[in-house]
């Protein structure tokens, strides 16, 4: 039987770890797990699930690098989405299909208080920094969140804006990998670049393209940086 | 065909010997047409003399009997044509009212046709029923065996120290689930099936609920796809593990159950497995010594023993080695991971919950307004929806991020019966926000 010099003097059968005192042996190949790469957030260190971009838990971005940023409160397993490429050009008068859209879309809330009458008993908190919540599920809720019925969106605009409805409007993912917007018929309603949406059509997005939610909630659409 | 990834606390201070991780198990591509993963059910019915009385409330059913009966029609039209099923009364003496019956379309209309004559009788003698299932399931070796426990009372005062024995003859032989109908039985012995044979416990608040409930139990084991699967440990010589716990889907104790393999390892049979469930351990290792600054010890490696219903050939599938790694960096040390602060977590909720509620039962409603406040705060924490649903029962939720509660009621309610017995259910640690 092979035996093999442990750092703390012992003699090892097993060549990983000291068969005696079960330290790890000098030289040996560092702790891989299954999926080989772990995540290194601190306080997280979940493998790496397959080839998945994004961490289960932390939604650390592998192939980047780079720690989640947004802060909306989201449940469910990022979806992989292709590998980011130039913007396509615009598909002009291209009797073809569309291009994919391949490029990531997120979403940017800030207090904008000029496009709807103001609450002047709460007034819109001008000056709050911007959130981002980036467009990674197949849908995305825009509301307010809800304990009793149990609502969770995944954009949630400022809470203390009370104009916002608990479902107000949904951002769909549509086949070519663009969003297009529905209104939920919220109470107060939606508008897209100025003008109020109808409730219940989806209406396609393009980048640039900005909602704006009573009282002081702009929702703007733009490409990840 | 299963996935074992760890989340150690890794790093230890100095002086430190216990190393605490959380295991999870995922199973993966357990799909099987083979006959040994076929599902053979059986339905063990209460029909003692209370069945017959009605629920309070508004129904469609003059008595229990009515709805357990029905509620095992509707489980029988659901099972697939490749699974076998029985079914038993107990009152008195234990019935095999429907014998084990291939599930085809003239059956089942045969057999939902005996079921709706199934009429109460006397007395409450559960040792019958799980004797007489153990035998019934003896006639079908092959198959995923699982039973249904339905009664709305508890025992005969005779019958209890047969019915534990029954119970742990049953062990291994087949899973149970059981529940109990009203607010008249009693929880230990809901929790003595559900824990001796690998099932859950519940209470079914009333009549109308019981076909649902039926419903989400068989369609949980229409998709099993392997049986008899055990987890199992290795451990180096100088480390012992002195602590598993099942943290998901439920908090539930398991070493006590465990079976020795030899002196360094040990497995715990944890049952029939479905495609992608995934089932969470804590573990608690001790080493026999703390280690020096910078050396990293191997604590132990989980493993997942089954015989594949496909090959019919038994297979071990290893987990990653974990290790605990001694240093004087404190913010190496302090660090918690998040899976594991998730299952402590969720720990503390189901300790708060029964706290309170036997604070509740001796009348001490200023430590039961705190300890429910505290469980309200946890569940909303740890987003568990199904324990913020069955604490909002209890108390009045006035703030869940503060833990500001009230308790609705002196005395221990049908609502309080409903919250312990979900008290325990636990959910996955929620993306990091």
């Amino acid at each position: 039987m092979t035996l093999y010099p442990c750092p703390k003097g012992h003699d090892s059968t097993d060549p990983v770890w000291c068969s005696e005192c079960s330290t790890r042996m000098t030289g040996a190949p560092a702790a891989a797990s299954p999926g080989g790469e772990i995540c290194p957030t601190p306080g997280c260190g979940t493998p790496r699930d397959g080839h998945s971009r994004y961490c289960e838990n932390c939604r650390y971005d592998f192939d980047l690098g780079t720690a989640y940023t947004g802060d909306g409160a989201v449940t469910l397993a990022p979806v992989d989405v292709p590998p980011a490429q130039p913007d396509p050009a615009p598909a002009a008068s291209a009797p073809t299909v569309a291009p994919l859209d391949t490029r990531r879309w997120e979403v940017v809330i800030s207090v904008d208080a000029a496009e709807w009458e103001q609450d002047v008993t709460a007034p819109a908190p001008i000056g709050e920094p911007d959130r981002v919540f980036p467009l990674d599920l197949a849908e995305h809720l825009i509301g307010r969140r809800s304990n009793h019925p149990e609502i969770h969106p995944t954009i949630v605009p400022d809470e203390r804006d009370h104009g916002v409805s608990r479902r107000h409007a949904l951002l769909i993912r549509q086949a070519d990998g663009s969003y297009a917007v529905k209104e939920l018929g919220s109470t107060n309603g939606t508008k897209l670049n100025g003008k109020f949406l109808p409730p219940g059509i989806l209406t396609a997005l393009s980048v640039g393209d900005s909602l704006s939610l009573p009282f002081w909630t702009r929702v703007t659409i733009r490409t990840q940086p | 065909m299963f996935e074992i990834k760890s989340y150690p606390n890794s790093f230890l201070t100095l002086g430190a010997t216990r190393l605490d991780a959380l295991v999870e198990v995922r199973a993966q591509g357990v799909v099987s047409a083979d006959p040994t993963a076929n599902l053979v059910e059986g339905f063990l019915i209460d029909n003692s003399g209370s069945m017959g009385e009605p629920m309070g409330g508004h129904s469609r059913f003059r008595n229990k009997m009515e709805a357990a009966n029905h509620a095992v029609s509707v489980a029988i039209e659901q099972l697939p044509a490749s699974s076998t099923f029985f079914v038993i009364t107990f009152s008195e003496e234990a019935v095999l009212v429907v014998p084990p019956t291939l599930a085809g379309t003239a059956q089942k209309s045969a057999a939902q046709r005996r079921v709706q004559q199934i009429q109460p009788s006397t007395d409450t003698r559960m040792s019958t029923a799980v004797l007489l299932a153990r035998r019934t399931f003896a006639q079908c070796p092959d198959g995923i065996h699982h039973a249904t426990f339905l009664t709305d009372g508890k025992n005969s005062t005779g019958d209890n120290t047969a019915f534990s024995e029954a119970v742990a003859r049953a062990k291994g032989l087949f899973q149970c689930d059981a529940r109990g109908l009203g607010v008249d039985w009693h929880k230990d012995q809901l929790e003595l099936i559900a824990r001796s044979l690998l099932g859950t416990a519940d209470m079914i608040p009333d009549a109308e609920g019981v076909a649902g409930d039926f419903r989400a139990i068989i369609g949980g084991m229409v998709e099993k796809g392997v049986r008899d699967v055990r987890l199992g440990f290795w451990s180096p010589k100088v480390a012992k593990i002195v602590e598993v716990k099942q943290t998901l889907p439920e908090n539930v104790p398991v070493l006590s159950s465990k079976s020795e393999v030899d002196a360094r390892s040990f497995t715990i049979l944890t049952g029939a497995w479905a495609d992608r469930e995934t089932r969470e351990y804590y573990v608690v290792v001790e080493f026999a010594a703390a280690g020096d600054s910078g050396d990293e010890r191997l604590a132990f490696r989980p493993f997942i023993t089954f015989r594949d219903p496909a090959t019919r050939q038994d297979q071990t599938i290893d987990g990653p080695d974990v290790a605990a790694t001694w240093s004087d960096d404190a913010s190496l040390t302090s660090r918690i991971n998040d899976r594991v602060a998730n299952a402590l977590g969720q720990g503390e909720l189901s300790e708060a919950i029964a706290a309170g509620l036997a604070a509740k039962a001796a009348g001490n409603l200023i430590e039961a307004t705190k300890r429910l406040g505290r469980a309200v705060q946890l569940a909303d924490q740890f987003g568990n929806t199904e324990a913020t649903k069955r604490l909002a029962g209890s108390v009045e939720i006035i703030s869940a991020g503060e833990g500001t509660v009230r308790v609705k009621s002196a005395g221990i309610t049908a609502e309080d019966r409903y919250l312990e017995m979900g008290g325990t259910r636990t959910v996955r640690a929620r993306a990091a926000q």
